[in-house]
């Protein structure tokens, strides 16, 4: 009941409204994505100091920094966000899937598409999605609190409320950093 | 009743019949006729229901189309001047600098002009519009509408159509309706085959006695009187045979046909009817097909010139073949033009500016049912699972697939290059060597192309689906990642000392290294990158050959699999295709996604039947994804993958492994870009020694390949949870940039080693570093 009442409301619907409101609140809600200055460029891989001799050193490959996708992309999640308000999610999956092929490795795509299948009730799916998108986040930690809750939703809907109020810690620990 | 009429009977026969012959002929003329008259009014019925049932029933059956994956136009997008125009020529636009109709373009250096022309695909129709954008560096800007000059997110082209699952009879058609059929094709068409089609009843009794005289003066049929009512009536109802029989029957069933329908419904199945070429098995029939079979584009783009050659070619799609004969076929047309200005319906002038042109014919398809039988092959075993094959033949689905024509073009060509040098290299038998390949885009597992043999255009044995090989090296990562799964890490030490195992009772296996050496002890990082047997066989045998078949499964490989310690080699066979799917879900961070060749079935009309929706499932953690991933990278930069450095760029970061079986018979590689998954396989049907290993073959295949196409480097994302240290080689220990053999390796977050290599300050360093995790520092 709470679920329902409270915390499909709280948490489901901002993602949801933000896929339907994406054109609108693109400017507002748009995920911080890191600036190439606030990036250690040039860092090399540190000499072994005498002190703290193992500490980790440097990757060659940074974490993802997920690019900003192309203007198709934003037209496209416009669209779907249209579908989505019409209750079409099959066109609202396609369209976020003809996105994904245009830009692979953008989470907020697959976050979308995570929440177009929650709606379906496709709870698999939408959790897998969500971890997809996790995978592909890098830094940006409210996307990342976003799938948590996808997840927790999707895990309770399966009756494993375990794994559902793990998901929910994540969520609030990532919101609330 | 039957009682009155016997006895009727009776009576009559009693009385006696003197001179009765006389009495008796009229009532058995007047019954004879009767009966006759009965029989062909029956007979007559009969035709109307056979006329009726099939004219208004399903006319034809119509192959399902197969259409490649619509090119997309966006600002960003990677498009090179090459592979837009071989695509606009696959798609049959005509460069044309007024831009007067759907489907021509315009390029200026890079600026090209498009009108695009309406097509519905799954999520509706995508409008004909008027739009333009630059090329530079081989990335779209500027893309605009042109008549707005408005800004354009997004535009998609028309998909190349890839080929057709037939009906047995391998006719093939795109029908049109009469509304979209250009005047002058029916102003020539009456002009030439029947001038009175729209006065006439179906049959014109002085045409066929006119026809009659002169075959008989001539000996022989030079003359046909038929209407195209009755041509339409032959082709549709009746078989080929000539005879008076049918002959009648085709008047009769013409004038029903005529009863029934009104006159542009009839030339509307004429148009869709009539046979026009040939093309190997394929039927070319009716003016839809025909006009995308000899000019590349739609009915309704074309001129009159070719128009006029295509009504000419009625007559003897063979003798009046424009490839062919080219003369004959010119002169026919030329005909039909002039004897549409003798009916009035064309001027001189413009008469004479049709008759200059070239016949404008494109080249013949090279194949008759597809191009692309391999990956038609693919498409047509997935579809089987959800549609009867009689509906596929027959439906006209149309058939939405994500098969890239330039990936598969570069393939082809680089493929097909490589293995003849390879077969002069290795002194091979010309024509032996073998090869298949599948490509995929890595996060969807979209198929993207498909090779089944060293002449991709031939069909015949699929190689990509079938040829069930060894997999040799290419199952150590599934070994590996197991192995991380349990604990072990990067740095773990593994023992590549001899090794001998007993198999059974009296047989024993001693596994051996392809250099034929021992290595002692070797990092786990060392030896995957180095492919090394032994340890790989020991590492195998210690987290047990359940969890490797285990692993496999969870890559997404179905097929069943031993477990005998040399499963860790890749004693199992697979087909590429197979493992496709398993290198897919390492390309896609450990997210399992069943390959796909199909998007989306349409029904005839262009309703959505079906959609194959993009699914995941995550089949191990991202974090030793990472790992693995990055020792698959390691292959290519330092280890048995080290030579495709010499035919790809080292900024793809490409990540890949090497597979060779017993005596070089199989060379396999699967290796993976930022937006390509490709596998390749070459080997020799009969299973005889090719002489390649997985790095002189495959490799140098799959990098040809991979210059050739737009392929985009692989950044791996870092989990947070994973951390880089220096690690000594020697010891596998922390090292630091000091040590003489130290390399800087992944750790998932405390898996680290905790004490440090003598060059990296030994047992100091640990004191040091247990007083500031006490301090709980950083």
């Amino acid at each position: 009941m709470f679920l329902k009442r409270i915390f499909y409301p709280a948490i489901i619907f901002p993602v949801l409204l933000w896929l339907a409101g994406c054109s609108m609140l693109h400017t507002e809600t748009v995920e911080p994505v890191p600036a190439p200055t606030e990036r250690p460029t040039d860092r090399k891989v540190e000499p072994a100091p005498i002190l703290r001799p193992s500490r980790p050193v440097e990757p060659e490959v940074r974490p993802s920094t997920p690019r900003r996708s192309p203007a198709a992309v934003t037209g496209l999640q416009r669209t779907a966000a249209k579908q989505v308000r019409a209750g079409q999610f099959a066109q609202a999956a396609a369209t976020l899937e003809r996105g994904l092929r245009i830009s692979p490795g953008d989470p907020r795509l697959w976050q979308q598409l995570a929440a177009v299948r929650l709606e379906q009730k496709k709870w698999r799916l939408a959790l897998n999605m969500a971890a997809k998108s996790n995978s592909l986040a890098g830094q940006q930690q409210s996307l990342q609190a976003g799938n948590w809750q996808i997840i927790a939703q999707a895990w309770q809907a399966l009756g494993n409320s375990a794994k559902a109020r793990h998901a929910r810690n994540k969520a609030r620990s990532l919101s609330g950093r | 009743m039957p009682r009155q009429k016997r006895r009727k009977r009776k009576t009559s026969r009693k009385k006696p019949a003197p001179g009765s012959v006389r009495r008796w002929t009229l009532p058995l003329l007047v019954r004879g006729t009767a009966l006759l008259l009965l029989i062909l009014t029956c007979y007559v019925v009969y035709l109307d229901y056979t006329v009726r049932s099939q004219f208004e029933g399903k006319r034809w059956a119509l192959p399902a189309r197969v259409y490649a994956r619509p090119l997309e136009l966006f600002n960003g997008q990677q498009l090179s001047r090459t592979s837009l125009l071989k695509e606009l020529e696959a798609i049959g636009y005509r460069k044309d600098s007024r831009l007067s109709k759907p489907g021509s373009y315009w390029r200026n250096g890079n600026n090209f002009q498009l009108v695009t022309r309406k097509f519905v695909f799954w999520d509706g129709a995508e409008p004909a519009r008027k739009i333009a954008f630059s090329l530079s560096d081989s990335t779209v800007t500027h893309l605009r509408q042109r008549d707005t000059g408005g800004p354009l997110d997004l535009a998609r082209l028309e998909p190349i159509r890839i080929g057709g699952i037939y009906p047995a009879h391998k006719e093939d058609r795109l029908l049109v309706q009469r509304s979209e059929v250009p005047a002058v094709l029916v102003d020539a068409l009456l002009a030439v085959e029947d001038r009175d089609f729209y006065e006439h009843y179906g049959v014109v009794p002085s045409a066929i006695l006119r026809a009659a005289w002169v075959n008989i003066k001539a000996g022989k049929t030079v003359q046909g009187g038929s209407t195209i009512t009755q041509q339409l009536v032959k082709n549709f109802f009746l078989t080929n045979q000539r005879s008076l029989v049918r002959k009648a029957n085709e008047a009769i069933m013409a004038l029903l046909l005529e009863w029934h329908y009104d006159k542009d419904e009839i030339l509307e199945a004429y148009l869709n009817e009539v046979y026009l070429g040939q093309a190997g098995q394929r039927a070319i029939h009716g003016f839809g097909m025909a006009s995308r079979f000899y000019f590349g584009r739609p009915l309704n783009e074309l001129n009159t010139s070719q128009l006029a050659l295509l009504v000419g070619i009625i007559k003897g799609p063979s003798w009046y073949d424009p490839r062919r004969h080219p003369e004959r076929a010119r002169d026919r047309r030329d005909l039909v033009l002039s004897l549409l200005h003798d009916q009035g319906k064309l001027s001189k002038k413009r008469m004479q500016a049709a008759q200059k042109h070239s016949l404008q014919v494109i080249p013949k398809p090279r194949t008759s049912i597809t191009d692309y039988p391999a990956y038609l092959d693919l498409v047509r075993r997935q579809l089987r699972r959800d549609y009867r094959d009689e509906d596929l033949r027959s439906e006209g689905m149309q058939i939405f697939t994500s098969f890239d024509p330039y990936v598969q073009w570069q393939a082809e060509k680089a493929l097909q290059r490589r293995v003849k040098q390879l077969e002069r290299q290795r002194k091979l038998k010309p024509g032996k060597l073998q090869v298949a390949t599948v490509i995929t885009s890595p996060e969807q597992g979209e198929v993207l192309a498909v090779i089944g043999g060293r002449e991709p255009r031939q069909g015949g044995f699929n190689r990509a689906l079938d040829a069930v090989r060894p997999i040799g090296s290419l199952m150590k990562p599934a070994v590996y990642l197991a192995a991380l799964e349990q604990g072990y890490t990067l740095a773990s030490k593994l023992d590549d000392s001899p090794l001998t195992l007993k198999i059974k009772q009296d047989e024993r296996w001693s596994p051996a290294n392809y250099d034929r050496k021992y290595h002692g002890q070797v990092m786990l990082h060392d030896a995957l990158v180095h492919s090394y047997n032994v340890s790989t066989v020991r590492l195998g045998l210690d987290i047990g050959m359940d969890r490797v078949a285990e692993s496999l499964q969870r890559l997404g490989v179905n097929r069943k699999v031993h477990r005998y310690p040399s499963l860790s080699l890749g004693t199992a066979a697979f087909a590429p295709v197979e493992v496709s799917q398993m290198y897919q879900t390492f390309a896609a961070n450990g997210f399992y996604s069943p390959l796909r060749a199909i998007r989306e079935v349409l029904d005839a009309n262009g309703k959505a039947l079906q959609r194959y929706p993009l699914t995941v499932e995550q089949a191990f953690e991202p974090d030793y994804m990472y790992l693995i991933n990055t020792t698959l990278q390691s292959v290519i930069t330092d280890g048995t993958g080290r030579s495709l450095n010499n035919i790809v760029p080292r900024g793809l970061n490409v990540a890949g492994k090497t597979g060779t079986t017993d005596d070089l018979r199989d060379s396999w590689f699967a290796g993976f870009t930022g937006s390509h998954v490709a596998v390749v396989w070459v080997g020799l049907d009969d299973n005889g020694v090719a002489g390649l290993t997985g790095a002189s073959g495959a490799m140098r295949i799959w990098g040809d390949m991979m210059a050739a196409i737009n392929t985009q480097p692989l950044l791996l994302a870092r989990p947070e949870t994973v951390q880089s240290f220096w690690i000594d080689e020697t010891t596998g220990l922390l090292g630091s940039e000091r040590c003489e053999q130290a390399r800087v390796l992944p750790f998932i977050r405390n898996s680290e080693p905790d004490s440090h290599a003598e060059c990296a300050g030994g047992v100091f360093s640990d004191t040091i570093e247990r007083v500031f995790d006490f301090f709980g520092s950083d």
